[in-house]
């Protein structure tokens, strides 16, 4: 593929956002007659709005993209000469979308994001910005893993929606995803902003508001009020979720799950499937008893806030939804199976810590406003307790078709699955209390998501049946040595320093870990009282030394 | 465990000095300061005689052809495993203290964001040997190990 030019269309969409940016000043001056000095936010809009413009122009005429069998290029830049290149194999997602412009000319946005977490943050997606529909659907057939397979849509509808339909859009899904504390944003700010669009044109809304209210009682005024707020922060909602999810559809395409959306703005986001390593579905306690959650995909190379290939997969919805999508997606009914609850230790664990913070917050309360403060002792009592008990109830953990579930949260549950073979480390913890009761925290180590999923306080006598039974595949070697060994002290409940399933795996590993005196000798054996329970060494490596 | 040692005390003697500069020189300071300053004492010496041992009865390591293994903390023990087929940064660092006893502490990265397993403080030419066969074991997977 040779250079390619950006579509020509371009040039009519910046005339046509120049033009518009001219609307709020036209009217100022022409229907409303302002002087400048009172226009000038309008003024403002109108510089903005044709520099914009020109400086897209610029873009447009600079802008050289081309896609090679090995790898995406775009060049760009009028002075400071820009050039790209991401390696076809590397790249997670591409998507495309379109604003309301970019749709009236036919136009869509290519985005091609590659996984570079972190490095270069917002940066990492390459954006061919803009290109014809037909472009940006040869554009996303040429870059899917599969693309020789994809089934070709029809011209001017990039991404058509085929393949195999996992879930669409529910009209039910508006009323959740309003339910939440951003209508309050919502509602401060456009009020706000509604607020200063009438001061612009000389209506002040809070005046009026004030002649309204009147002689009326103070208590409804400030009740009409909150409810107004409410009302105008839900319908703002409304109209966002409804315009950036319209037609919702989730589907399973060769090679990619793609999702596309949106009812002024279209975008539609393929995401490779051989980079999906799990499953991840976050329910605040409020909307677990609603029955809603919310769902995103643990995949390598995507971060979880990027606005361009999200993790997200689904808007919040029903948890059965989610839950069948993502049974769908890995082919494994694991998540709706049941989990294996920590031991009631965990428990006595979340207890006493909650008795221990009630106590401390207390004694802060009384050291600072005086003993009679006391009764705040049972009421923090209550709400720690009832935390240590959600909290418990959240804990669980299980391995079912080779995906590691893990479930854990207080005023959040989330319940992740993790396919096994993307485990690339464990880390196990036992504090001090935790050796006491028996328990330990195992994390999970992994290169997608959040980097690390855990399942706390699981008994210290599962921690061996854990990493050994996920140690399938690739990796197992290791895992299973080390997990007999952990598993030759499972009384370990009964506490005991030196018993533990850590401190017996060390007591066979080789000297030298902590050398650090002259005297040191390598190979001097080093032996922990909990050697005798598992003598053989394992025989997998030699000596480091 | 002389490393663990010294890093303590030096750990230990920096607020401690801050602390008795501040002491000396604002008299306002003195009548909260000075229990202060002695219980921070007392605490430091605790620490810096229990703690290197401690640490030094814990932190275990092992580098097989499978896998790279360390145990550590004294309070909380944790214990890392990062497959050899995973891994795709090996660094040997040498600290001032660390040179000065020649010491070398490996840590080893994988492909996730947390979780590198540190081998803290090895005797440095086994820190280079080993930095040296992990690379070369690595070098021979394919993939990008994720």
């Amino acid at each position: 593929m040779t250079w390619q030019r950006l579509d020509r269309k371009v040039i009519a969409v910046d005339l046509v956002r120049a033009a518009v940016s001219l609307v709020p000043t036209a009217i100022a001056a022409g229907v409303l007659g302002l002087e400048p000095g009172d226009a000038w936010p309008a003024i403002v809009v109108a510089v903005i709005g044709v520099l914009r413009a020109a400086a897209d122009l610029a873009r447009w005429a600079t802008t050289r993209y081309r896609i090679t069998p090995d790898r995406v290029e775009v060049r760009s830049g009028l002075f400071v000469r820009n050039e790209r290149w991401i390696a076809r194999d590397r790249i997670r997602s591409v998507g495309s979308d379109a604003r309301l412009t970019n749709r009236l000319f036919g136009l869509r946005v290519v985005t091609v994001g590659a996984g570079l977490t972190g490095v270069a943050g917002a940066t990492a997606a390459l954006r061919i910005d803009a290109v014809s529909a037909a472009t940006a659907l040869r554009l996303h057939e040429m870059l899917d893993a599969t693309a020789e397979q994809a089934e070709p849509g029809q011209p001017g509808q990039p991404a058509p929606p085929a393949g195999q339909l996992l879930a669409k859009f529910e009209p039910s899904w508006i009323f959740y995803n309003v339910l939440s504390i951003w209508v309050v944003f919502a509602g401060a700010g456009l009020s706000w902003g509604g607020y200063w669009l009438g001061r612009l044109f000389g209506y002040d809304a809070l005046e009026h508001a004030r002649d309204l209210a009147g002689g009326a009682p103070i208590g409804w005024v400030i009740a009409l009020g909150a409810l107004g707020f409410l009302l105008v922060g839900s319908a703002g909602l409304v109209v966002g979720f409804v315009t950036s999810h319209w037609n919702f559809r989730l589907t399973r395409n060769p090679g990619v799950l793609r999702t596309t959306q949106g009812l002024l703005r279209t975008a539609s986001v393929d995401r490779e499937k051989h980079r999906v390593r799990g499953f991840q579905i976050r329910e605040p306690q409020i909307w677990r008893w609603l029955g809603v959650a919310e769902s995103s995909l643990i995949t390598t190379g995507v971060s979880l806030w990027s606005p361009t290939a999200g993790a997200t997969i689904l808007p919040r919805g029903p948890v059965s939804v989610a839950r069948a999508v993502a049974a769908d997606i890995l082919r494994t009914d694991a998540l709706t199976r049941p989990l294996r609850p920590a031991p009631p230790a965990a428990l006595r664990r979340r207890l006493v810590r909650a008795l221990f913070w009630a106590a401390a917050a207390t004694a802060v309360v009384i050291v600072a406003g005086g003993p009679s403060l006391a009764w705040v002792f049972p009421a923090l009592l209550v709400v720690t307790t009832a935390g240590a008990v959600l909290a418990y109830r959240s804990l669980g953990h299980a391995v079912h078709d080779g995906f590691l579930v893990v479930r854990s949260g207080v005023a959040t549950r989330q319940t992740a699955m993790l396919r096994r073979r993307a485990v690339i480390g464990w880390r196990v913890k036992q504090s001090f209390f935790q050796r006491r009761l028996g328990l330990a925290t195992v994390i999970a180590t992994t290169a997608a998501g959040q980097g690390a999923y855990t399942a706390y306080d699981i008994a210290a006598s599962d921690v061996a049946d854990l990493v050994l039974v996920e140690s399938g595949g690739q990796q197992g070697e290791p895992f299973l040595d080390r997990g007999r060994v952990e598993g030759g002290v499972p009384e370990d409940q009964s506490g005991g320093t030196g018993t533990e399933p850590v401190a017996a795996d060390a007591a066979h590993t080789d000297p030298g870990g902590a050398a650090g005196d002259d005297d040191l000798v390598l190979g001097e054996p080093r032996r922990e009282p909990g050697d005798q329970v598992q003598a053989g060494r394992h025989s997998g490596g030699p000596e480091p030394g | 465990m002389l490393w663990w040692t010294l890093r303590e005390v030096i750990g230990a003697v920096v607020p401690l000095a801050a602390g008795l500069v501040v002491f000396a020189f604002v008299e306002s300071s003195r009548s909260w300061l000075g229990p202060l300053l002695i219980a921070l004492a007392i605490i430091d010496v605790v620490h810096a005689a229990v703690v290197p041992s401690l640490r030094y009865r814990v932190h275990r390591w092992e580098a097989t052809d499978d896998a790279v293994y360390a145990l550590s903390g004294w309070l909380v023990r944790e214990w890392r495993v990062a497959p050899l087929s995973r891994i795709q940064t090996v660094d040997a660092t040498r600290g001032p203290l660390q040179r000065l006893l020649g010491l070398a502490t490996v840590t080893v990265t994988t492909a996730s964001a947390s979780g590198p397993v540190e081998l803290v403080a090895l005797p440095d030419a086994e820190a280079t040997e080993v930095a040296a066969r992990l690379t070369a074991i690595v070098g021979r997977t394919a993939g990008d190990a994720t």
